[in-house]
C-alpha cells in the first residue's frame, strides 16, 4: 500500500512562502529582510492559485518563492547584517557611558559588506547587467544631482557624481548616444552600448522640493547595489574600449586656479565638466565589436542582417560625426552639462566662459566658434562669423541625424514644437504635423505609380446600374456587357431609345481608378482577415479597436 | 578721572569679580563697605577696626575707631543717621537724593551714591559683568614669555627619571608576541565604495545556477510628445479635461493600494530656462525602487505582436486561385416572392426554382429567359432536377411532384415521358397507407404525384436518379422515424428504413457514389450504410442549428452551415469532429454548396453575401485540404432579414447562381 498523501505537502502549498513565513526562516526582521530583497533582487510573486498557495484560505498576503527564499538563507550577507546589528548595540552602549576611546574603536571596526558577488550573481553575463541598467542610471543620476548633505551619507553622494561623470565620458568617448529628448522631467538619454538600448533621465539641475512621502532609506539600499553595479560596468567599458580607468585627462589641468583647491579636486572638477577628452590606454586599439561581428554575417551569409547592420552603422557614424568641426559655445543661462555632454557625443567641441565652470578651453571671443547656444531674447554683443541658435537646436537635430536649418532656432524666435525620438509612430496612429512635415523633408514625394496591372473589374462596379462599365477598363467587362443586362433593364432602355432615337457623342464615363483599387484592396483585406484563426481573432479586433480609437483621438 | 581713580575702578572691579555671589545677597553693606575703602584712600582719617568687630562695642564711647596712625576717629556729631522719623521725612522730602543716599556704619556718615555705584548695583542684580570694556586682555599669569625666575620652584621627583618597569615588562611582551607572529598590524582599511577596481566578468562564466527563472521587471515607459517640455499644442489640456482627469485618477485610486500614479500635466515652455524643477521627480524615482522590490511579478504570456498584419494567416493570393465568380454578370426576374430553392440541369442549360408565390420557373440560364412556369397549389420548398432523366422533383405542400418541363433534347423528355407511363402504380402493393402514388396524364408537365402523410421538405435524388429521398416534417403526433422516406421511381415503392430516429430530421443527402446516407439533424449528423443498414459514423457538430450540408464530390470532405453563422468542415477520414471552423459571415447561413468540378465552394448568408472559398483537396492524405477565401459577393437586397436562401454552383462553369428574398436569381460568373 502506497503511503497516503497529506494535504498540502506539494504543489503551490509548498511553492509558495508568505512574507511573514520567510521572516521566520531567515530569523530577520522586516527592515533587514527588505534590504537584503532590494540587494538581492528577489520580488514577491504572483501565485496562479491564491487560495492554494495559502492552504485554501484567501488573505490578502505577499507571496515569495519558496526556493528564492531558500536561496536567501546560504547568503553571507545576512551574517554581515547581524554584525551590523551588534556593532550598533556596542556603539550606542559606549557611547551612553561616555566611554570615548572604546566608543572610537568600536567605529573603528565597523561591519562592512561587499556586494561584488551579489552584482555576479545577479547578472551572470555582463549584457545581462547592461540591459538593467535603466532603473540604475537614473538612481545615479538622480543622487548625484544632490546636494552634498550630511543627511543622505556624502560618501556615497560623492560616488554617484562621480560614476556617472565616468559613464557620460565613456558615452561620449565611445559615441553611442543615439536619442536625446528635454522633458519636462528632465533629460532623457538613450544609448545603445553593445547592442542594448540603455536610456537613462537626469533631472533638471535644479533645487528639487523635498518630498514628504519618500523613504530615503530604501532609495539609499537600491543606490548602494546600483553604485556597486555602475562601478563594475564603468569598469569593463573603459577596460574594454581602450581607456585608462578611472578616467583621466589627456592634459594635466593646471592653472591658476588649483590655489583654492586641491589638485585632485581640481582634476575632479575638469572632468566632470565633460568638455574635455580622457586618455586612452597608448598600447590598445579599442576593439570594434561590429566588425568582427560583421565577418561572422559574412560567413553565414545573412543578407538582410547584414544590411540592417550597415544601415545602422551607418546611422551611428552620422551622429558621431554629426557636429564634427564644430566649435561650440555655451553661455551661461544654459544648463552646460547636459549641453556639453550632448555636443561632445556628437562629435563637436564646446566650451563656456571661464567663470562659469573649470575646464573651458577657449573663450566667447574667439574667432574660430561657430555655433553659440544661447536661452536669451536679447543679445547686446554679438559676433558676424557665428550662428546664434536656441538650445533646442541641438537635441532636435541629433534626433533628425542631421543639423536641421537654423531658422526656425534663432534666439527669441518662437521655437517649433520638441517631439519625442522615443515615440514610433505607426501607420494607423495619429502623427503630429511637425513630425510629418520633417518626414515629408526626409523623403520627397514620389508619385504613385501603379505597377501591378490592375483588374479593374469590380462586381460593385455593376450594383449600381446607372454606372455602365467603359471599355478601357477591362476586356472581362466586355464580355459581361452583353449578358449584364437583365429585361428590366432592357425595357427601359428601349424605352428611351423609343423616346429619342439619336446617336449622341459617347461621353466617357469619370470612372474613379482610384477608388475601385482601393475597394479592391480593402474587399481582399476583408477576406485575409475572415482567415484569421479565432485564437487570434479578439486579440485582432482588440488592436485594431485601439487603432480606430487613437485615430479618432 | 585721574589715573589713580582709574586704577582704584579697577581694583573694585576684581573685588566685585570675587565676591560676586555674596554681594547679591547684602550688597548694602558691602557697597557701604567699598565707600570706605575708597574714602580710605581719599580721606584721612579712615578707620581701621577691620570687619571682624562689632561696632556696638564702641557705643559706649565717643569714637569709633581708630585711623592709620593709632589716634581716635571720633564719631560725627549728627551727620549721619537721623534718629528722629520726622527728621528721615524731612530729609527724604528735601532731598532728591535721598534714595541713594546710604548711611556707613563705620564713619557713621552719610554716603550718597554716584552715577556709577547705581549702574554697578544693577549690573550686579542682573548678574551681568561689571565695567564697560567686556573685552580687555585678559592678564595671564602663566605667560607664553619665558621669565627669570620660576613661577614654580620645587625639584623633580626621581621617579620621573626612571623608566617604568611596568611599562617595559608590558613593551616586552608585546615585542615577544609580535616575534612569535601572535599579533598581527591591522589589515589596511578599504574603502566600501569603492571596489570596483577589478573586472567583475571577466571569465565569461553565464551558466550560474541560479534557482529560479528571473522575470524581468518592466522597463520604464518612453517619454512621449507630451512629456517634452514644448510639445505641440493638441498635446496640452484645457480646464475641463484636466479635471476630468483629476476626477479619474481619484477614482481609481483605491485606498488599500498603494499611490503609485501621480498626474502629469503637460506643459508649454517657450524657452529651455523657463523649465522649472520637476516636483515628483524623486517620488516617481521612490515609487519606481517600491514596485522594483514590492510589486509581485507574474509571467504573462503576452503576444508580442509588433504588426498586425503577422496576425493573418499567410495564404496565396485570390488572383492566383481562378476561377471563381467575380462579377454578378445576369438577373432573373420573374418570381413575385422569395426564392428557396434552385436546381440545375445536368447540362449546364436550364435552371430551375422554385419560389413562396407557389410557382416553378424554368430559365434558361444564358439568355435569363423564362422557359416554363408552372404553377402548384403551394409555395415550392424544395426541387431537384433527375440526373438521368428530364424529370423536375418539386416538394410541395404533402406531395412530391415529378414534372417533365419538356426541355432539352427531344429523345430524352420523350424517353422520360414513356418511362413513367409504364410505371406500375401499384396502390394495393403498397404496404403502407402513409404514402400514395398516382399517376396524372391530363396536365401537360405533371407525370407523378406522390402524396405523404406531412409536409415534405426536402427532396433529394441519388446520384443515377432512381431513388430519391424526402424529409417529411412529422408532427407531434406522428413518429419521428417515418419523416425520413426512400422512394423507389421504376418500382413506384416507398419505404421507411429507420425504425427509430432521434431529433428533428433537417436534411438527407446521398453520398456521390456509395451508398450511403447522411442525416442531419438539428445538432448531428449520422451516416448510415444503406445496404449494410447499419451506422457509420456520427459526427458532433459545432454549431446549435444546423442549416445545411452539402459533401464533397469525392465524398470524403464534408461542409455544414449553421443558423449561428458558422461553417464546419470535416475530414471523414480524419475526426468525427470538424476539422475546421469558419465565421464567414455576420449572420445565419441558409445555403452552402460544393462546386462539382471545380475546387470551390460557396456559402449563402442572411446578410446577404455569398462567400466564395477555394477547397483544394488532395489526394495525398498527409496533405491538409488549402482553404482560402477568395470572393464575396454582393447583390441580393435583404428583404424581411433574409438575405439569399439558396446558392448553386453551375455545373460545368465557374459561375454561381444565387437565390434571394428579393425574388430574385443571380448569376455571378468569372
Amino acid at each position: 500500500m502506497t503511503k497516503m498523501q497529506k494535504k498540502y505537502q506539494k504543489g503551490a502549498a509548498v511553492t509558495y512562502t508568505s512574507r511573514n513565513q520567510a521572516l521566520r526562516k531567515l530569523q530577520l526582521t522586516l527592515s533587514d529582510f527588505r534590504r537584503l530583497c532590494i540587494l538581492k533582487g528577489i520580488y514577491p510573486v504572483e501565485p496562479r492559485n491564491r487560495r492554494k498557495a495559502n492552504r485554501g484560505r484567501l488573505a490578502n498576503k505577499t507571496y515569495y518563492y519558496s526556493k528564492d527564499i531558500r536561496f536567501l538563507t546560504h547568503e553571507p550577507i545576512i551574517n554581515k547584517f547581524r554584525h551590523l546589528k551588534v556593532y550598533l548595540r556596542r556603539l550606542t552602549k559606549a557611547k551612553a557611558r561616555r566611554e570615548k576611546s572604546k566608543e572610537l574603536i568600536i567605529r573603528d571596526n565597523r561591519p562592512f559588506y561587499k556586494l561584488d558577488h551579489i552584482v555576479r550573481e545577479r547578472y551572470p553575463s555582463f549584457i545581462d547587467a547592461l540591459r538593467d541598467l535603466d532603473d540604475c542610471l537614473t538612481l545615479v543620476f538622480l543622487f548625484a544631482n544632490f546636494p552634498l548633505l550630511k543627511k543622505l551619507y556624502e560618501p556615497r553622494l560623492r560616488l554617484c557624481r562621480r560614476l556617472s561623470v565616468e559613464f557620460l565620458h565613456y558615452v561620449i568617448a565611445s559615441g553611442t548616444l543615439k536619442k536625446c529628448f528635454i522633458s519636462i522631467k528632465g533629460y532623457y538619454f538613450q544609448a545603445e552600448i553593445r547592442g542594448e538600448l540603455i536610456t537613462w533621465i537626469v533631472p533638471h539641475k535644479l533645487g528639487h522640493k523635498n518630498p514628504a512621502d519618500v523613504d530615503f532609506k530604501i532609495m539609499a539600499t537600491f543606490l548602494e547595489f546600483y553604485t556597486t553595479l555602475l562601478g563594475f560596468i564603468n569598469y569593463k567599458l573603459y577596460t574594454e574600449y581602450g581607456l585608462v580607468y578611472p578616467p583621466k585627462l589627456t592634459f594635466s589641468a593646471t592653472t591658476s586656479l588649483s590655489k583654492l583647491c586641491s589638485e585632485d579636486e581640481f582634476t575632479d572638477e575638469f572632468l566632470s565638466s565633460l568638455g574635455l577628452p580622457i586618455m586612452k590606454k597608448p598600447e590598445s586599439i579599442a576593439v570594434d565589436e561590429m566588425e568582427t561581428d560583421v565577418e561572422a554575417a559574412e560567413l553565414l551569409g545573412d543578407k538582410e542582417a547584414n544590411e540592417e547592420r550597415q544601415k545602422k552603422e551607418e546611422e551611428t557614424k552620422q551622429i558621431q560625426s554629426l557636429f564634427k568641426n564644430c566649435k561650440f559655445f555655451i553661455s551661461r543661462e544654459v544648463p552646460r552639462e547636459m549641453f556639453a555632454f550632448v555636443i561632445r557625443a556628437c562629435g563637436g567641441d564646446v566650451s563656456w566662459d571661464k567663470s562659469f565652470y573649470a575646464g573651458s578651453t577657449y573663450d566667447e571671443s574667439d574667432e574660430c566658434i561657430t555655433h553659440e547656444i544661447i536661452d536669451r531674447p536679447i543679445l547686446t554683443e554679438m559676433f558676424v562669423k557665428r550662428i546664434y541658435i536656441q538650445p533646442q537646436w541641438i537635441f532636435d537635430s541629433i534626433n533628425a541625424r542631421k543639423q536641421l536649418p537654423i531658422d526656425d532656432y534663432l534666439p527669441g524666435s518662437v521655437l517649433p514644437p520638441h517631439l519625442s525620438p522615443f515615440v514610433d509612430e505607426k501607420e494607423t496612429d495619429y502623427i503630429p504635423p511637425e513630425k510629418l512635415r520633417l518626414l515629408n523633408r526626409d523623403e520627397p514625394i514620389v508619385e504613385e505609380k501603379i505597377t501591378e496591372p490592375l483588374n479593374l473589374v469590380d462586381n460593385s462596379a455593376y450594383l449600381n446600374r446607372d454606372q455602365k462599365p467603359t471599355k478601357k477598363s477591362d476586356e472581362n467587362i466586355d464580355d459581361a456587357l452583353p449578358r449584364g443586362q437583365t429585361e428590366q433593364q432592357q425595357q427601359q432602355e428601349k424605352d428611351k431609345r423609343l423616346k429619342s432615337m439619336r446617336v449622341g457623342s459617347g461621353e466617357i464615363q469619370n470612372l474613379n481608378v482610384k477608388h475601385i483599387v482601393k475597394r479592391k484592396s480593402d474587399e481582399e483585406k476583408r477576406l485575409r482577415e475572415m482567415t484569421i484563426p479565432k485564437k487570434h481573432k479578439r486579440l485582432y479586433d482588440k488592436i485594431k479597436y485601439t487603432q480606430k480609437k487613437k485615430r479618432q483621438e | 578721572m585721574s589715573s589713580t581713580a582709574r586704577a582704584t575702578d579697577e581694583g573694585r572691579k576684581k573685588s566685585l569679580k570675587r565676591k560676586k555671589v555674596d554681594i547679591d545677597e547684602q550688597s548694602e553693606t558691602s557697597i557701604s563697605h567699598h565707600e570706605r575703602e575708597i574714602d580710605s584712600d581719599d580721606e584721612v582719617p579712615s578707620n581701621t577696626i577691620g570687619s571682624g568687630v562689632p561696632l556696638k562695642w564702641y557705643d559706649k564711647h565717643e569714637h569709633i575707631g581708630y585711623d592709620l596712625n593709632a589716634k581716635k576717629v571720633y564719631k560725627p556729631i549728627q551727620s549721619g543717621k537721623k534718629s528722629d522719623e520726622i527728621d528721615q521725612f524731612l530729609e527724604k522730602m528735601e532731598n532728591s537724593d535721598y534714595w541713594r543716599t546710604v548711611y556707613d556704619d563705620l564713619t557713621g556718615q552719610n554716603v550718597t551714591l554716584t552715577n556709577d555705584d547705581i549702574n554697578y548695583i544693577q549690573r550686579i542684580k542682573n548678574a551681568q559683568t561689571i565695567g564697560d570694556d567686556v573685552y580687555e586682555p585678559w592678564p595671564d599669569t602663566f605667560s607664553s614669555e619665558v621669565m627669570i625666575h620660576p613661577i614654580l620652584n620645587t625639584p623633580e621627583s626621581k621617579a620621573s627619571f626612571i623608566p617604568s618597569k611596568w611599562e617595559r615588562l608590558k613593551v616586552g611582551k608585546y615585542v615577544h608576541a609580535i616575534k612569535m607572529g601572535w599579533v598581527k598590524p591591522p589589515p589596511p582599511k578599504e574603502d566600501p565604495l569603492l571596489s570596483n577596481t577589478y573586472d567583475l566578468w571577466s571569465d565569461d562564466k553565464t551558466d550560474l545556477n541560479l534557482p529560479r527563472s528571473y522575470i524581468p521587471a518592466p522597463k520604464l515607459e518612453l517619454p512621449g510628445h507630451r512629456e517634452s517640455y514644448n510639445p505641440s499644442n493638441e498635446y496640452l489640456y484645457d480646464d475641463n479635461e484636466l479635471e476630468k482627469l483629476r476626477q479619474k485618477l481619484e477614482d481609481d485610486y483605491d485606498e488599500d493600494e498603494r499611490m503609485t500614479k501621480t498626474l502629469f500635466i503637460p506643459q508649454k515652455f517657450d524657452c529651455l530656462r523657463r523649465v522649472p524643477s520637476y516636483d515628483n521627480f524623486i517620488y516617481e524615482r521612490f515609487q519606481r525602487c517600491l514596485d522594483l522590490y514590492l510589486c509581485p511579478r507574474q509571467k504573462r504570456l503576452k503576444a508580442n505582436i509588433t504588426d498586425i498584419n503577422d496576425l493573418i494567416p499567410k495564404l496565396p493570393k485570390p488572383q492566383d486561385l481562378q476561377p471563381f465568380p467575380i462579377v454578378q454578370s445576369l438577373i432573373y426576374e420573374g418570381h413575385k416572392s422569395q426564392i428557396r430553392c434552385l436546381t440545375c440541369h445536368t447540362n449546364g442549360q436550364w435552371l430551375a426554382s422554385g419560389s413562396d408565390d407557389c410557382t416553378v420557373r424554368v430559365w434558361e440560364i444564358e439568355t435569363t429567359r423564362c422557359m416554363r412556369i408552372l404553377t402548384f397549389s403551394s409555395p415550392v420548398l424544395s426541387l431537384e432536377w433527375n440526373p438521368v432523366l428530364s424529370i423536375l422533383a418539386v416538394a410541395c405542400e404533402d406531395k412530391v411532384i415529378m414534372v417533365n418541363p419538356k426541355l432539352g433534347e427531344q429523345a430524352k423528355t420523350l424517353f422520360t415521358d414513356e418511362f413513367l407511363k409504364q410505371i406500375q402504380v401499384n396502390q394495393s402493393d403498397d404496404q403502407n397507407k402513409d404514402i400514395h402514388w398516382s399517376n396524372e396524364e391530363n396536365d401537360e408537365y405533371i407525370r407523378l404525384e406522390i402524396k405523404h402523410f406531412a409536409r415534405v421538405k426536402q427532396v433529394q435524388w441519388q446520384g443515377r436518379g432512381d431513388y430519391f429521398s424526402c424529409v417529411l416534417n412529422t408532427t407531434a403526433q406522428q413518429s419521428k422515424s417515418k419523416s425520413v422516406v426512400i422512394h423507389h421511381l421504376s418500382k413506384c415503392r416507398s419505404q421507411f428504413p429507420f425504425k427509430h430516429l432521434k431529433g428533428h430530421v433537417q436534411f438527407v443527402k446521398f453520398h456521390p457514389n456509395k451508398p450511403i446516407l447522411f442525416i442531419c439533424t438539428q445538432h448531428a449528423i449520422k451516416i448510415y450504410h444503406l445496404i449494410r443498414q447499419e451506422l457509420l459514423k456520427r459526427l458532433f457538430v459545432n454549431t446549435k442549428w444546423i442549416s445545411s450540408i452539402d459533401i464533397h464530390p469525392h465524398g470524403d470532405n464534408l461542409i455544414i452551415g449553421g443558423y449561428d453563422s458558422r461553417i464546419n468542415w470535416f475530414d471523414l477520414d480524419l475526426s468525427v469532429k470538424p476539422y475546421e471552423t469558419y465565421r464567414y459571415h455576420k449572420r445565419a447561413i441558409r445555403s452552402i454548396k460544393y462546386h462539382q468540378k471545380l475546387p470551390l465552394f460557396a456559402s449563402a448568408s442572411d446578410d446577404g453575401s455569398c462567400v466564395i472559398s477555394h477547397c483544394m483537396v488532395y489526394q495525398d492524405l498527409l496533405k491538409n485540404p488549402l482553404i482560402v477565401p477568395v470572393k464575396i459577393l454582393r447583390g441580393h437586397k435583404i428583404t424581411n432579414d433574409i438575405g439569399i436562401l439558396d446558392c448553386l454552383f453551375h455545373p460545368q462553369q465557374p459561375w454561381i447562381f444565387t437565390s434571394g428574398s428579393d425574388s430574385t436569381i443571380r448569376l455571378y460568373t468569372n
